[in-house]
């Protein structure tokens, strides 16, 4: 299967990332600085608030306390008429006295009847006043002139006062009832004082005032701009006086401070470093998601599309999922396979095996059987069945994972190789019996005697006969063998007897070579062995020997008791195995000599197969040789009574 | 003891036939019926009377064991020992052989100068 490798993000993908986050920030910092500024806003408009309601307050103060002084002057307005124009000096004085400790800013009235000051008070500092014909003072007679014609009071100043300082004039004319002029009344105020009062209101307040009188009457206005401090004009009519009282702030707004914008720009900078984490982690969360989907697809890929069939279990031998190898082989729909037991597909007979070996299907502990499913005709079909529980899966209790694999096929061969080992054991077998037997019955002798001349070759065509025989024993043992057919009847049996049963039989075939075959000592013991394997194995070494030793020779076999086994030797006293033969002496076909011209018979194939047979019993073998010493091959077979066994005499 | 004389050998190679009526008659000293088939031999043991039966495995027709069957209808093959001579002698088929009430298997290729031998060991056996 393909390594399941997440894919890579392109390039652009980081691009479109970082420009995310970069706009993130520019609009998380920018949307700061606005903020900032809207609340710099806010404050210059509090702060303009604030000066406009100082500044009001100012206008009031200044008015508050004209207004108290002039409605002294228009009091006074009104006496004369009552008195029709007769005023009483002695008459007056106490009156304005009290006149002036209420109005605190007047400097003194003066009194015109038809336009002479002919009343002063106080009379003290302003005698150079008394008897003044406005008519006669250029400067102030056109005002007066205008104040006459207009029947209406009328405030003038600020100005500077011949007495000194600053004052503000206020004339009222006064007509009596026959509508009449009958003079002026001139009130001068001392504007210094006054405005001194107002300026201390506008310190309190840390404001900046200017008072001065315009021609025109002007509209209140508020006036800022980015370099200067928030500047108020208010209009002040009083009393037919126009005046504009400008006011600003003395300290100065303060500018957002420098700190306040990188905090703004710190904060958005850090929100952006966490979305882009946050948006980081949320991406490969998904990308591995998505590979873990991927994986999960892939092995639920691998699942269904395997050849062999695959299913899963619960733990009560329900399906739970089946993959496509195993509906087809069953000719069902997997909609009629899930959910349903095992069971339903299994000939009846096999129900109790099938049962039991899934409930012997434990962690760690797979198992494998035959068993015959039955398809959706009702065929059997022969399968085998391998378990095993899957781990991990608590909440599923245990699933187990079972393998079906379609075994019709190999147990077809497998009858047609057993057919074919019969057939070839009986059909080579026969004619071959058919020709040594009469050979070996003329060779011994049972017919009567053989002329002298024919006996070479009737025992050259007797001795060949008997190698083909061998040869196809051989082969046909090795074919079992690797076919893992070969069948061992294993049973504890004392070794003595088939040793001396493997020497009678091969005695013979030793005298042709000249050599004796002979046991050392007798031997107590019994082995778990096949009697008939360990014959075959016997011939091989002791006709190997007897092939290998030189004329006159002895062969001695010999046991020797080793631990929980029994190892019998085979000592021959030849030129012994070559060294760079030894490697491969039990593989098939091995003959140390393979050349055309080679000096000893055989197939090559009696060690390999006395090595697989030794093993097939349990035991091992193995040999020991120099070149020019001899050869003594061995191999141990298990004891059958290990503990109570004894050791040979 | 009984004494062993009379062999049945049912056997459809008249080689293998030849062989062995010669094997226990030249070697064994005994006296032998050769039979080509299952059948023959059941039409001819009654006229026989055989002490011993040896039985072919492979033939055509009505082969070894089947033959055994019919036989043991014939005859008691509790005092007639019957043996088989064949090359397949897979553990399960030897039980198979037993189970049939055969005495033992020869197994061929058989030794003819053996042969007569292994006959009276089995007979020696049943009989002993």
């Amino acid at each position: 299967m393909k390594p399941n490798v997440p894919p890579r993000p392109f390039p652009w993908r980081h691009l479109l990332n970082w420009t995310a986050s970069l706009g993130l920030l520019l609009f998380l910092g920018l949307g700061s600085e606005l903020l900032l500024q809207q609340y710099a806003l806010r404050q210059q408009q509090v702060e303009q608030q604030q000066l406009l309601a100082h500044a009001n307050e100012a206008s009031a103060v200044l008015l508050a306390e004209l207004n108290a002084t002039l409605h002294l002057a228009t009091g006074l307005a009104t006496y004369i008429p009552a008195k029709h124009g007769q005023i009483d000096p002695e008459e007056l004085k106490p009156w304005l006295e009290g006149l002036f400790q209420q109005g605190r800013h007047i400097r003194n009235i003066g009194l015109a009847p038809d336009n002479r000051i002919a009343f002063v008070y106080p009379l003290a500092g302003n005698e150079a006043a008394l008897g003044l014909y406005y008519p006669d003072q250029a400067k102030q007679w056109p005002a007066v002139q205008r104040i006459i014609a207009s029947r209406t009071a009328k405030l003038d100043g600020p100005l500077q006062l011949v007495q000194g300082g600053t004052g503000l004039i206020y004339r009222v004319p006064v007509f009596l009832d026959d509508q009449r002029y009958w003079g002026m009344i001139s009130t001068v105020i001392d504007f210094d004082r006054l405005y001194a009062q107002v300026e201390e209101v506008a310190r309190q307040r840390n404001i900046a005032l200017r008072l001065r009188p315009v021609a025109e009457p002007i509209s209140a206005s508020l006036t800022q701009t980015a370099s200067e401090p928030a500047r108020v004009k208010l209009p002040i009519v009083l009393a037919g006086a126009h005046w504009q009282l400008e006011a600003h702030n003395l300290i100065a707004a303060k500018p957002l401070p420098a700190w306040l914008r990188l905090l703004g720009w710190s904060l958005a900078l850090i929100c952006t470093a966490l979305v882009s984490l946050a948006l980081h982690a949320q991406h490969r969360q998904a990308s591995l998601l998505l590979a873990l989907n991927r994986s999960q697809q892939q092995f639920f890929d691998a699942f269904d599309m395997t050849p062999q069939g695959l299913a899963l279990l619960d733990q009560q031998g329900s399906i739970l999922a089946a993959n496509r190898a195993l509906c087809q082989l069953l000719q069902r729909s997997p909609a009629t396979l899930l959910n349903q037991h095992l069971r339903q597909f299994c000939v009846a007979s096999g129900h109790a095996q099938l049962n039991a070996e899934l409930a012997a299907t434990t962690p760690g502990h797979n198992r494998s059987w035959q068993q015959d499913l039955l398809d959706a005709r009702g065929d059997s079909i022969a399968v085998m069945l391998s378990a095993a529980v899957l781990n991990g899966g608590l909440e599923t209790g245990a699933t187990r994972i079972l393998h079906i694999q379609d075994i019709r096929e190999s147990k077809r061969l497998l009858r047609l190789q057993n057919e074919f080992i019969s057939t070839v054991s009986h059909e080579l077998r026969t004619p071959l019996t058919a020709i040594i037997g009469p050979l070996e019955l003329i060779n011994a002798g049972a017919l009567g005697e053989v002329p002298k001349a024919l006996q070479p070759m009737l025992q050259i065509a007797q001795h060949n006969g008997q190698r083909l025989a061998t040869l196809i024993n051989d082969l046909l043992d090795i074919g079992k063998l690797a076919a893992g057919k070969m069948q061992f009847d294993v049973q504890p049996l004392a070794l003595q007897p088939l040793i001396e049963q493997a020497l009678h039989s091969n005695q013979a075939y030793a005298a042709d070579y000249g050599v004796h075959l002979r046991q050392l000592a007798s031997c107590a013991e019994r082995v778990r062995v096949d009697a008939h394997r360990l014959q075959q194995v016997l011939a091989n070494l002791l006709s190997n020997a007897a092939k290998f030793s030189p004329r006159g020779g002895t062969v001695d076999l010999y046991t020797e008791r080793r631990d929980q086994h029994l190892r019998l030797y085979v000592r021959d006293h030849g030129p012994g195995v070559p060294a760079e033969f030894q490697e491969q002496i039990f593989q098939k076909f091995a003959q140390a000599d393979a050349s055309d011209t080679r000096q000893k018979g055989g197939t090559g194939l009696g060690l390999a197969i006395s090595k697989e047979l030794i093993e097939g019993m349990g035991g091992h073998i193995g040999f020991d040789s120099s070149e020019g010493q001899g050869a003594t091959f061995w191999f141990e077979l298990p004891l059958a009574e290990p503990a109570t066994a004894e050791r040979p005499a | 003891m009984p004494e062993l004389s009379r062999i049945l050998h049912v056997e459809d190679d008249p080689s293998i036939q030849a062989v062995a009526k010669v094997a226990l008659e030249a070697v064994g000293g005994f006296r032998v019926l050769s039979c080509s088939s299952g059948q023959d031999a059941l039409d001819q043991i009654q006229g026989f009377a055989p002490d011993f039966i040896l039985l072919d495995v492979m033939m055509p027709g009505m082969d070894g064991p089947q033959t055994l069957i019919k036989l043991s209808e014939l005859v008691d093959i509790g005092l007639i020992p019957v043996a088989f001579m064949t090359a397949k002698v897979q553990p399960a088929e030897i039980e198979h052989y037993h189970s049939l009430g055969a005495r033992d298997v020869i197994i061929k290729p058989f030794d003819p100068m053996q042969l007569a031998a292994q006959v009276r060991q089995i007979w020696s056996r049943v009989h002993g």
